[in-house]
């Protein structure tokens, strides 16, 4: 899959990044426009996988009947039993492939890809979930619809979403609050948008600093104050006054 | 001067934790520490030596000829990748771990592990933990049973069916052992101690082949404590020993083992034909009594219950 570098993805993908409006996490986002153009290292992959399709074959023509029916997987994609389904997984494939470089999924299954049922059910997904967790007015304006109707016509594209199983998930180290993975794939520009976003509670930076060198004497045992109030009525006027309220 | 690189060489071959160019001269006495540390200088670049640090000391440490033989022609940075690859022994290391020790730009490592490859230095794995990243370790190692998930897993995917098979067969022992044969619904005596043990169940399977893969007290261990969350057998603690004092001064260094028993659960029916009864969950059995319009004569429960 060949990286295509647009100019206004990279201004969207800066202002992809952002604290919440709750303060206690951040999100990050990126997009990433792919031409499904099959280099070296892709046409490995393709073989790879069409060889493990045509064993999964091998090996169902010796199970039993009812088991076997099981196996005719009717994909997101299509029928497996069709190339061009076949071919699409593989575009998935290679599209995150390419987008997490440290990570292999060659051995994903098309179950764990799921097909949106429509281009615009997917944008007010992804709109949703931005809005709610409190993006900057920068992104709103910032036309990303637009830019991305540029490069790939959403209203042409099938789309199709990852959801990976915790131990498959690129973001498994990180354990983000929520994420999302949507690919706007377009057949005939042969085009592939891919649209992923984490979301991460900021506590998790002061564990790892924890991780490095634990030094004795790091954890002081402070006597925790308590003070004890005569009747409920002194605490409440305490709380209240120490959070601001006036009674 | 041939001679004492050799002999240098040679001496750093026989303590492969390295050594300061003092401990050196402690072998040699007769040459001067400056000699010395310019021939170890000489055998680094001729690469048959190596600097490596540990806890912030300096140490020379020979290179082996095979070594030397895989390592020629590479650059420093595929030097770099390769170290950090053998020291990773057999658990492999990730390509992102790679990148964070090293400080190499990602280009420079994807080149250099292909390099490695193509060299068949390298080989890259995948582990039953994290199926999609990319890991990588030195082609002559065997990954760790870690990284296979050991007999529990064919080809990175978990056999359910043979860990079935087999806790079934380890089940069937010990309930075979678990309750007096002669007397229905009977039970051993508290002190019993003749609940087998995971050594005896291993053996059992050994004996009988019941598989041919080979298992280690571990692994059977393993399936035990999957059968204990199961519900399906307990663990018993073995008999108090009085002279657990003695062994154990004798002992020093040994862990103590605890020999759990393991025995099958067989769970008592909680119902009877007490409970059975209606008026266990009558709502108006406060009120019920032989006179008045409450009373079992006129109880509608009671007749459902009755006609079966």
């Amino acid at each position: 899959m060949k990286y295509l570098d647009v100019e206004s993805f990279r201004a969207i993908n800066s202002r992809l990044s952002f604290p919440t409006t709750s303060g206690d996490r951040h999100v990050v986002g990126r997009v990433e426009g792919y031409s499904c153009k099959v280099a070296g290292a892709d046409k490995k992959l393709y073989r790879y996988l069409e060889n493990k399709y045509q064993e999964d074959l091998e090996e169902a023509k010796n199970l039993s009947p009812e088991q076997s029916s099981l196996t005719n997987i009717v994909s997101p994609f299509g029928p497996l039993t069709q190339s061009a389904s076949r071919k699409t997984l593989f575009y998935l494939i290679a599209t995150l492939n390419a987008s997490f470089p440290d990570y292999d999924f060659s051995s994903l299954s098309a179950d764990q890809f799921t097909k949106e049922p429509s281009p615009g059910f997917a944008l007010k997904s992804i709109n949703t979930t931005l809005l709610n967790v409190g993006c900057p007015a920068t992104l709103r304006t910032s036309r990303m619809w637009d830019s991305i109707d540029a490069v790939i016509g959403i209203d042409d594209c099938d789309v199709y979403s990852y959801m990976p199983a915790i131990e498959s998930d690129p973001y498994e180290d990180e354990g983000p609050v929520w994420s999302f993975n949507y690919f706007f794939f377009n057949k005939s520009l042969k085009r592939i948008v891919f649209f992923t976003c984490r979301c991460m509670s900021n506590l998790d930076e002061l564990e790892d600093q924890s991780d490095q060198e634990l030094v004795f004497g790091d954890f002081i045992d402070e006597p925790v104050e308590t003070e004890f109030y005569p009747t409920s009525q002194h605490a409440l006027k305490s709380m209240a006054i120490g959070g601001g309220l006036k009674l | 001067m041939a001679a004492l690189e050799n002999a240098i060489y040679e001496l750093t071959l026989k303590h492969p934790g390295g050594l300061t160019p003092e401990e050196i001269r402690e072998a040699m006495p007769e040459h001067a520490l400056e000699t010395i540390v310019n021939v170890a200088n000489r055998l680094l670049q001729s690469e048959r030596l190596e600097l490596i640090e540990i806890r912030g000391r300096h140490l020379f440490r020979g290179v082996s000829a095979r070594d030397i033989e895989r390592l020629a022609g590479l650059t420093t940075d595929e030097k770099l990748v390769y170290k950090h690859i053998e020291n990773s022994a057999s658990d492999g290391i990730w390509v992102r771990t790679l990148k964070q020790k090293t400080n190499l730009a990602p280009t420079i490592i994807t080149r250099s592990l292909k390099v490695l490859e193509q060299r068949a230095l390298i080989k890259s794995i995948k582990s039953v933990k994290h199926p999609t990243r990319k890991l990588y370790m030195l082609i002559d190692i065997s990954p760790s049973s870690d990284i296979t998930g050991g007999p529990w897993y064919t080809d990175q995917e978990m056999d359910t069916d043979f860990i079935n098979q087999l806790a079934h067969q380890c089940y069937t022992y010990i309930y075979a052992h678990s309750y007096p044969r002669h007397k229905q619904r009977s039970v051993y005596s508290a002190n019993h101690t003749g609940y087998p043990k995971s050594s005896q169940i291993k053996r059992f399977i050994v004996e009988n082949r019941i598989t041919n893969v080979s298992l280690s007290l571990e692994n059977i261990e393993e399936l035990l404590t999957m059968l204990v969350y199961d519900g399906k057998i307990e663990r018993i603690a073995p008999a108090f020993e009085m002279d657990v004092g003695g062994a154990r001064g004798a002992g020093g260094g040994a862990k103590p083992q605890t020999d759990w028993m393991y025995r099958a659960v067989r769970n008592s029916s909680k119902d009877s034909p007490f409970t059975d009864i209606p008026c266990g969950r009558c709502p108006v059995y406060d009120r019920c009594s032989d006179t008045g319009t409450i009373t079992p004569a006129k109880c509608d429960y009671f007749k459902k219950w009755l006609s079966f």
